[in-house]
């Protein structure tokens, strides 16, 4: 599978919906539909600028009924590497964009007997259409969304309107907070947890839910993991026999693609294990989610699109 | 395809039946059995001593007279778990109300023989549970479900190869693809190909 970068879109509408959030609309450039996803999809969108190229995931989050429009919520990250900054303040209406087909990494469980969501901050973005579905099949579900205050509870008003029996804000600056082990304690059998949010809050979920013997299949966490920086590096391709320079703010996966390195991609956060890359020589540092841990240690492996290496040996067997 | 040939084909759909132990990652404990069954929740208890601290409940399907040294071991002076009912069918009929009132946490421990255990797994699985969350042990009868697709019923208690369908009289081989949606495993027409050709029937499934 190449690189799923299809269709051209145009912006539609922007919309500031919290101090850090822009909610994005658009539809296609030749009018066409787009591809009908599932819950919890996301799509990769490709940007372009003067500062380099950008890729990152977003979840969708508009109808899934709605073949027309597909919407997405951006967060600026102040220390990100300069996508959502892109998108903050380098789009609007009008601007054309490439995005890629969707992908899902974190899909409802339909034999669950109740779903339990728990969103924190921008990580309210892949419930809200798991939320469309609960409405259209009527699901069991509640939603735990915590923010730092009322103002960057995005959608928030939205979904209480639909949902006020079965949704519960917290803010870090006022009020009841969220207590996971309370809520984790005393779920029905059947449940299953689904978490979005900063790493404190899933790693939070994840140890709570396994200390009170939920079984693995029931824990599904989402973390859009941005890849950090780290020393710059030369990677040598042994097939090609290329050297090729990856910089401090590049990650492997971007520096390969400038070179014009075709690799196979979707999420590129580490998750989803499509840029899975064999390995001749080196120590890698695996910041993925993907690799277990015996292929970590093997070292004949590693996720170019978030891992890096010790050092300055790294041979790749493309 | 004759009865014989099945043993060298791997049907991964078959059960296959590890030893029932103790999941040291649990809150809660639900035994459930039927007849001799019990004894494997004894043997149980007996090799685990977390077990016991864990144990909600013992639901068990049969007479006193059965399994009376069983049901001593769970109705001690210290403790009662014991809940016992007259028929299988009956204990099924309360096992989704008790599973309902049920936290997260809990596994299931099951014996009995495979119609019944598989009955009990599916009450679990349209509770929610999923299959590492319920144990089971056979103990006692491998007597078959047997689910007729000529006229879709199920046919219980069969004991041979080829019997036949209690709901369209043909004669049907049952072979070793089992589906837990029904807890049955599948018969088809034996002399489907040429009809009245039968091989000889056998007992295979006490």
């Amino acid at each position: 599978m190449t690189a799923p970068f299809s269709n051209r879109v145009k912006i539609t509408s922007v919309e500031q919906i919290t101090p850090l959030i822009k909610h994005f609309k658009f539809e296609r450039i030749d009018g066409e539909p787009f591809l009908p996803y599932s819950s919890g999809s996301h799509v990769v969108v490709s940007m372009k600028n003067d500062s380099g190229s950008h890729k990152n995931p977003y979840s969708l989050v508009g109808s899934s009924n709605n073949f027309m429009q597909y919407q997405i919520a951006v967060r600026l990250e102040d220390n990100g590497r300069g996508g959502s900054k892109f998108m903050h303040t380098q789009v609007e209406v009008g601007t054309e964009l490439e995005i890629g087909n969707p992908y899902n990494l974190f899909p409802v469980y339909k034999i669950a007997r109740k779903h339990l969501l728990i969103a924190g901050g921008v990580g309210i973005t892949p419930f809200m259409t798991y939320i469309d579905e609960m409405d259209m099949t009527k699901g069991n579900f509640e939603l735990h969304y915590a923010t730092r205050d009322k103002s960057h509870a995005a959608f928030a008003q939205n979904l209480l309107e639909r949902h006020p029996e079965s949704i519960k804000l917290y803010h870090d600056d006022h009020g009841p907070k969220l207590d996971i082990e309370a809520l984790l304690n005393d779920q029905p059998l059947g449940t299953h947890v689904y978490v979005c949010g900063p790493k404190g809050m899933v790693d939070a979920v994840l140890k709570v839910a396994d200390k009170l013997c939920w079984p693995e299949t029931s824990i599904h966490s989402e973390e859009f993991k941005a890849p950090e920086t780290g020393k710059p590096f030369t990677v040598r391709l042994h097939k090609s026999q290329r050297d090729i320079e990856v910089t401090e703010k590049e990650t492997l996966l971007e520096a390969l693609e400038k070179a014009d390195v075709e690799i196979p991609y979707s999420c590129r956060g580490g998750a989803c294990g499509f840029c899975k890359t064999d390995v001749v020589e080196g120590d890698i540092d695996h910041r993925d989610y993907f690799l277990t841990d015996e292929e970590k240690k093997s070292g004949k492996c590693m996720m170019p699109c978030i891992s890096r290496v010790n050092g300055d040996n790294l041979v790749l067997d493309l | 395809m004759t009865v014989e040939d099945e043993e060298y084909i791997d049907i991964k759909s078959k059960p296959i039946y590890v030893p029932l132990e103790f999941d040291p990652k649990s809150r809660w404990s639900l035994l459930i059995a039927e007849s001799e069954g019990l004894r494997g929740l004894v043997d149980l208890c007996n090799d685990s001593s977390a077990m016991e601290a864990t144990a909600t409940s013992v639901m068990y399907a049969g007479t006193d007279a059965e399994q009376s040294d069983a049901l001593t071991f769970f109705t001690n002076d210290q403790c009662n778990l014991l809940n016992q009912f007259e028929t299988q069918d009956s204990l099924l009929a309360a096992l989704p109300q008790v599973l309902a009132n049920s936290k997260m946490g809990l596994r299931l421990y099951i014996c009995g023989s495979e119609a019944f255990i598989w009955k009990v797994a599916k009450i679990a699985r349209d509770a929610g549970m999923n299959k590492s969350e319920y144990n089971l042990k056979l103990i006692g009868s491998k007597a078959r479900r047997v689910y007729c697709p000529h006229c879709e019923i199920i046919n219980e208690g069969v004991t041979t190869d080829i019997h036949e369908c209690q709901g369209c009289n043909l004669s049907l081989v049952n072979c070793n693809h089992f589906s837990r949606e029904m807890s049955a495993y599948l018969g088809y027409r034996v002399d489907a190909e040429v009809h009245g050709e039968m091989p000889e029937r056998q007992e295979l499934y006490k």
